[in-house]
C-alpha cells in the first residue's frame, strides 16, 4: 500500500507549478486606425486590394501587410496636421499597429499563384466591412475547402507549426467525456481537424490506457493529423485504468460495451474458469449471497438483488458465450410448470419475447434451460402453450 | 435527453437525463433474467474567465433499482493546462481523485507535456480500506524540422498491485509528402 501523504503533497505542488508554467496569454492587436474597407473597395474609390496590401510578394504569414502611411499618402494628404484625426482614432497613441506573431505556414504569393484564387477566395466579404480593427483572417473552415487532401494537404502540420496549442476553446474541461453528446447532436465540426482514424484511436477497443482523458490534446505526439496516435499505452483511459475501471463500470460513467466486446474483452482477465479462487470477488461470499438465501421463493438473496440492479456487472465475468454454466447451475427448468425452480424471467418476459426464436431455431438460447419434454416424457417446454402432446 | 443554455457569452449550463436499459447481448444467457433499468440526472456548468482560463463543475446522480451513486467534479483550465478533482460516492464506488495536465511549447521546436493523477478509491461495499493509485507521465517532443519529430515519454504508476511501474517510450516520425502538380 502506498504512503499517500507525501505523494499527495508532491503531486499538488507539481500541479501548481505546471499551471503557472503553462498559463501564458496572447495579446490582441491594436486597432487605433479608422478605415472603411467598404468605402475604399466600393464604386466611389474602386481600389484593388493590392493598392494597399503588398500580399503578392509575401511568402511568410508573419509579413507585415498593413500599408505604410506613405501608401495612404498616394491619395490622402498625410502632411496635413489638421487632418490626422480622420484616420488616427487615438491621437495620443500614434505607434504603429502591432502585428501579432503568426504560427501559420502561409505564402500569399504561392496561394495567389493558384488558378482561380483571388484575395476574395479567403477574405470574402471585405467589401462590406465598414469598421476597422480586429483580424480579417479567414476561418479555418475556409482553408479546408481546398485543404481536403486532394487540392491541398489537410495534415495539421502542413500549416501549423505550434502543434502543442492547437486545441480549440471548446475542448477545455472534460471534453473527453462531453464530446460524444456534441457529436450526436451535430454540434461539433470534428472533421475540420480529425479523420475517422482519430476516433478509432480510442473507440476501437484495442487501446489500454492514457495518462489523462481530460484535455484530449495529444498534439505533442502527433506529427501529422492522420497519425494522431499517441505513444504506446496511450488511448482512451488513464494509466491506472486497468485497476480502477470498475468505478466507471459500476457508476455508469462510461459505456464499456460501446468499444469493447464483453464476451471476448472482459474475459481476458475476468475468467471465472481460469482460477475460481483468484477471481471470485469477496463480495460473492456470505450466507445472504444466494446459495442458501436464494432458495426457491425466497427472492434470490443478495445476488438476485444486485443482478436485477446491474446485470452488466455480472456479464463482465459470466457472459462468455454459453461457456460459463454459473447461472444454469440453479436456473434450470427441471420440473416444468411446477414452480420448483428458481425464478428467472420477469413479469413482462412473455410479452417481450413474443413468438420468440425457439420455434425456428434449434440453437435458441431458450433451450439452454428448457427441454421439449418433461422429465416423465410428457409436456415440456412446448406444453406451456400447446398443452400435453 | 440533454439541454444546454449559454446564459452569458462566458457561461454555459447544460443538463442531461439518461435512461439506460441493460446493455446485454441477445444471445447471452443473461438476457433472459429479470433486470431493471437505471436513470441518470446530471448537470454541468462551464464558466470562461478569459480566453485562456475557465472553470467547470459537474454533478450527476445515477439511480439504480434500490440504490444510487453520485459523481461530482470540479476543473480549472488555464492555457493548455488543466487540473481537476472528482468525487464519487454510493453504489458505484467511492473515489476522490485529483488530476492535472499541462502542455507547453518551450521553444517552437521543443514541446513538453506532463500529466498526472492520484486517487483514493473503494470499489466494493465491503472493502475495508481504500486503495490508492498514482499515475504520472512526462514527455517531450523535439521537431528539428516540420517533417521530422522525436518523442520521448516516461510513465510511472503506483497502485495497490504495483509498488512502481516505470516505462520509457521513444518514437521517431518522418513525414514523406510531396505536393503533386
Amino acid at each position: 500500500m502506498m504512503r499517500g501523504g507525501s505523494w499527495f503533497l508532491k503531486f499538488t505542488g507539481l500541479t501548481g507549478l505546471a499551471l503557472v508554467w503553462a498559463g501564458l496569454a496572447g495579446s490582441a492587436p491594436s486597432t487605433a486606425i479608422r478605415f472603411n474597407h467598404q468605402f475604399h473597395l466600393g464604386e466611389d474609390v474602386e481600389l484593388e486590394c493590392s493598392a494597399c496590401h503588398a500580399a503578392g510578394e509575401s511568402q511568410a504569414s508573419g509579413d507585415r501587410l498593413l500599408p505604410t502611411m506613405e501608401v495612404c499618402g498616394e491619395c490622402h494628404d498625410v502632411e496635413d496636421d489638421e487632418g490626422c484625426a480622420m484616420c488616427h482614432a487615438d491621437m495620443d497613441n500614434l505607434e504603429a499597429i502591432d502585428v501579432p506573431p503568426r504560427e501559420i505556414v502561409f505564402s500569399h504569393q504561392a496561394h495567389l499563384g493558384y488558378e482561380g484564387t483571388t484575395c476574395q477566395t479567403c477574405h470574402a466579404g471585405m467589401e462590406k466591412v465598414a469598421a476597422s480593427g480586429g483580424t480579417h483572417a479567414p476561418e479555418m473552415a475556409t482553408c479546408m475547402t481546398c485543404h481536403d487532401n486532394t487540392a491541398g494537404p489537410s495534415a495539421c502540420d502542413a500549416c501549423h507549426t505550434d502543434l502543442a496549442h492547437l486545441k480549440p476553446a471548446s475542448h477545455a474541461g472534460e471534453w473527453a467525456r462531453e464530446h460524444g453528446r456534441r457529436v450526436r447532436t451535430g454540434d461539433a465540426a470534428c472533421a475540420t481537424c480529425h479523420t475517422q482514424a482519430a476516433c478509432q484511436e480510442c473507440h476501437e477497443g484495442a487501446k489500454l490506457s492514457v495518462s489523462l482523458p481530460s484535455l484530449g490534446s495529444r498534439g505533442a505526439f502527433a506529427p501529422q493529423s492522420q497519425g494522431d496516435a499517441g505513444l504506446v499505452l496511450k488511448g482512451a483511459h488513464e494509466l491506472n485504468y486497468r485497476f480502477t475501471h470498475a468505478l466507471d463500470a459500476k457508476g455508469k460513467a462510461r459505456r464499456c460495451a460501446g468499444c469493447h466486446d464483453r464476451a471476448t474483452f472482459c474475459i481476458a482477465c475476468h475468467n471465472p474458469d481460469a482460477d475460481a479462487d483468484a477471481f471470485r470477488p469477496a463480495w460473492h461470499n456470505g450466507a445472504d449471497w444466494g446459495a442458501i438465501a436464494g432458495a426457491v421463493g425466497s427472492g434470490g438473496g443478495r445476488h438476485a438483488r444486485l443482478a436485477r440492479r446491474d446485470m452488466e456487472r455480472c456479464a463482465a465475468c459470466h457472459d462468455i458465450q454459453g461457456d460459463d454454466p454459473t447461472c444454469t447451475l440453479c436456473h434450470m427448468d427441471r420440473l416444468p410448470g411446477r414452480g420448483n425452480d428458481p425464478k428467472t424471467h420477469g413479469g413482462r418476459f412473455k410479452s417481450q419475447v413474443g413468438n420468440g426464436d425457439f420455434h425456428d431455431t434449434p440453437n435458441s438460447i431458450c433451450f439452454n434451460c428448457h427441454t421439449l419434454k418433461g422429465p416423465a416424457g410428457g409436456a415440456g417446454f412446448c406444453g406451456y402453450c400447446h398443452g400435453a402432446k | 435527453m440533454s439541454a444546454e443554455v449559454r446564459a452569458t457569452p462566458d457561461l454555459r449550463i447544460s443538463a442531461e437525463f439518461v435512461h439506460r436499459e441493460p446493455d446485454l447481448s441477445l444471445n447471452s444467457i443473461l438476457s433472459v433474467f429479470e433486470v431493471s433499468s437505471n436513470q441518470e440526472v446530471g448537470g454541468r456548468v462551464y464558466y470562461r474567465l478569459n480566453p485562456q482560463a475557465g472553470i467547470s463543475a459537474s454533478a450527476a446522480r445515477v439511480i439504480y433499482d434500490g440504490d444510487s451513486t453520485w459523481r461530482v467534479g470540479l476543473g480549472v483550465t488555464l492555457g493548455n493546462a488543466y487540473v481537476g478533482y472528482s468525487r464519487r460516492i454510493g453504489y458505484g464506488g467511492q473515489n476522490d481523485a485529483f488530476s492535472a495536465m499541462a502542455q507547453h511549447a518551450l521553444t517552437p521546436r521543443l514541446t513538453l507535456k506532463a500529466d498526472g493523477s492520484i486517487s483514493g478509491y473503494r470499489v466494493y461495499e465491503d472493502q475495508a480500506a481504500r486503495d490508492r493509485a498514482l499515475a504520472a507521465s512526462l514527455g517531450a517532443t523535439y521537431r528539428p524540422q516540420r517533417k521530422l519529430s522525436f518523442s520521448l515519454e516516461g510513465q510511472v504508476l503506483r497502485n495497490a498491485y504495483y509498488a512502481r511501474d516505470f516505462r520509457l517510450f521513444f518514437r521517431a516520425s518522418m513525414w514523406f509528402f510531396k505536393r503533386g502538380q
